[in-house]
């Protein structure tokens, strides 16, 4: 199976059921393993709660989860439209996970595969992207 | 309406379970009574049925404390749904409209919440 | 009686059901093995050996043989189509929910199919997703992915009796005439999508959306479980679909 769900939410943290409903909905029509799903469960949950915490300070913002299937495997980005980070000052804090954001991504470091985190389209907001491998 | 999600995906059938278990925890949010939910994921899962493989299917979700506003599609226009879905979707929401944009279609359920609680 | 060598296939099904002849029967499935097998083609390259679904269409036609309406203009092989094709998608269901389904979420809907009939007659309404998880113990999320699972199965899977509701329940001992069902204008098309059903989900078709009856009203009036009710509905609905979109000659199907 190959293809792409996106999911558009309000950066809430109720709505974090919904992103991890349509993360177990992908793996199990992809037959992905039960480890696979926990794994990928857990770091989208890291993921959008951090973008629920931290992206929209002010005002109320969304939050996009693009799920994207390659057969056995799964990539997710989880994009925003707030308030981004400074590589240069917070991308240090964030990968000694001194940054309170930065503990949330460590975690999704050691779940995944691959982890790259860059700012949104047109320079705002953040986009985070990880994978893993559904088999095993 | 106060808040709305959205969500796309391909239109093959292996994707439905996305389609249901989102739709799930949204009605759970929504705090519907069970047998609400389940008709209102019999009612979209019969919309989607309507549609080709091969394209891609979106469903917006507009909802505030008295109505769920559902939107799928886009359809190959005309008429969408058959006249059995049409009997069905008439009977499993409170609503059931079809709104042409273009040459496309796209499907309006309404779902009311307050009286279900 | 002795089967002539150039019966009609309307003849054998005569035959068959009127006659009882087996025979007739056989060679009326032999001959029709080639739309089995163009039908199985539709669905082949899915992960399923070709063979398999050949063998579970087969059954399928037995079903529609025994079920045909021998005073009814349409023909055998247009009406046998969508029992076809739902037998099946059936399989691929089967195969989905044995191979694909954790056995936490098996054991977990079985409980939630009880705990569901239970808190509706305790609590007089239907319960909301938080209730129906703190009932059973476990959180929403677990619910609501058990209960997509549960629409995964059906009751030839491979596993236990999933929620101990028999074929021998008030739903198969009413009369047709009874709800109304001959109400209904010959020859439209709710009719012809309904004559694609078995009795069972037939006259769960014509509780629910003729007679109007919630889901729960019809568990409770004739023995069988909720989620067995919504699981029949579904998959009537898609026969139905099925019939409709083979009359107008719609091949692929999602």
């Amino acid at each position: 199976m190959i293809g792409t769900v996106r999911l558009d939410l309000p950066a809430r943290p109720e709505y974090l059921l919904l992103a991890r409903l349509a993360v177990t909905g992908v793996c199990r029509a992809a037959g992905g393993s039960e480890e696979a799903l926990a794994d990928l469960k857990l770091a989208v949950t890291e993921a959008v709660a951090n973008v629920a915490r931290h992206a929209y300070p002010d005002q109320a913002g969304r939050v996009m989860v693009e799920l994207t299937l390659a057969e056995t495997r799964l990539d997710i980005a989880v994009i925003d439209d707030g308030k981004g980070f400074d590589p240069a000052l917070d991308g240090q804090a964030m990968s000694s996970g001194e940054h309170e954001s930065g503990m949330g991504l460590s975690i999704v470091s050691s779940l995944a595969d691959t982890l790259s985190i860059e700012p949104g389209a047109d320079g705002r907001g953040t986009c985070v992207r990880f994978g893993r491998s559904l088999s095993g | 309406m106060k808040d709305h999600i959205v969500l796309s995906l391909p239109s093959a059938r292996a994707w439905d379970s996305v389609v249901g278990l989102v739709l799930g925890g949204l009605g759970t949010r929504l705090d519907l009574p069970f047998e609400r939910l389940d008709e209102l994921q019999l009612a979209v899962s019969t919309a989607l049925d309507a549609l080709q493989p091969g394209g891609e299917v979106t469903l917006e979700a507009g909802f505030d404390a008295d109505e769920l506003v559902v939107r799928v599609g886009p359809f190959a226009a005309p008429a969408a749904t058959s006249v059995v879905s049409g009997h069905v979707l008439r009977a499993l929401a409170d609503s059931s409209r079809a709104t042409a944009e273009g040459d496309r279609e796209w499907l309006e359920l309404t779902f009311a919440l307050a009286e279900s609680r | 009686m002795s089967l002539a060598p150039t019966m009609s296939q309307r003849e054998l099904l005569v035959a068959y059901r009127e006659g009882g002849e087996i025979q007739a029967r056989d060679r009326l499935v032999e001959d029709m093995m080639p739309l089995v097998r163009s039908l199985a083609g539709r669905y082949a390259n899915r992960g399923e050996p070709f063979e398999d679904l050949v063998q579970v269409g087969a059954i399928g036609l037995v079903k529609a043989l025994d079920r045909f309406d021998l005073d009814r203009g349409v023909e055998i092989s247009t009406y046998a189509v969508p029992t076809i094709v739902g037998e099946i998608r059936r399989h691929f269901r089967d195969r989905a929910w044995s191979v694909h389904v954790p056995r936490r979420l098996k054991e977990l809907s079985l409980r939630l199919s009880r705990t569901l009939d239970e808190l509706t007659a305790d609590l007089g309404r239907s319960p909301t997703i938080a209730e129906l998880a703190k009932a059973v113990g476990t959180d929403e999320e677990e619910v609501i992915d058990a209960l997509e699972s549960s629409k995964a199965y059906s009751a030839r899977s491979l596993d236990a009796p999933f929620d101990g509701d028999g074929e021998d329940d008030l739903l198969s001992r009413l009369e047709d005439r009874e709800l109304g069902y001959d109400a209904l204008e010959r020859g439209s098309v709710v009719r012809q999508g309904l004559a694609a059903l078995d009795e069972r989900e037939r006259r769960i078709i014509v509780l629910r959306f003729l007679k109007g009856l919630s889901q729960s009203e019809i568990a409770a009036e004739v023995g069988i479980s909720q989620m067995h009710v919504s699981r029949l509905l579904r998959r009537a609905l898609e026969t139905m679909r099925g019939q409709l979109d083979e009359l107008d000659g719609i091949e692929e199907s999602r």
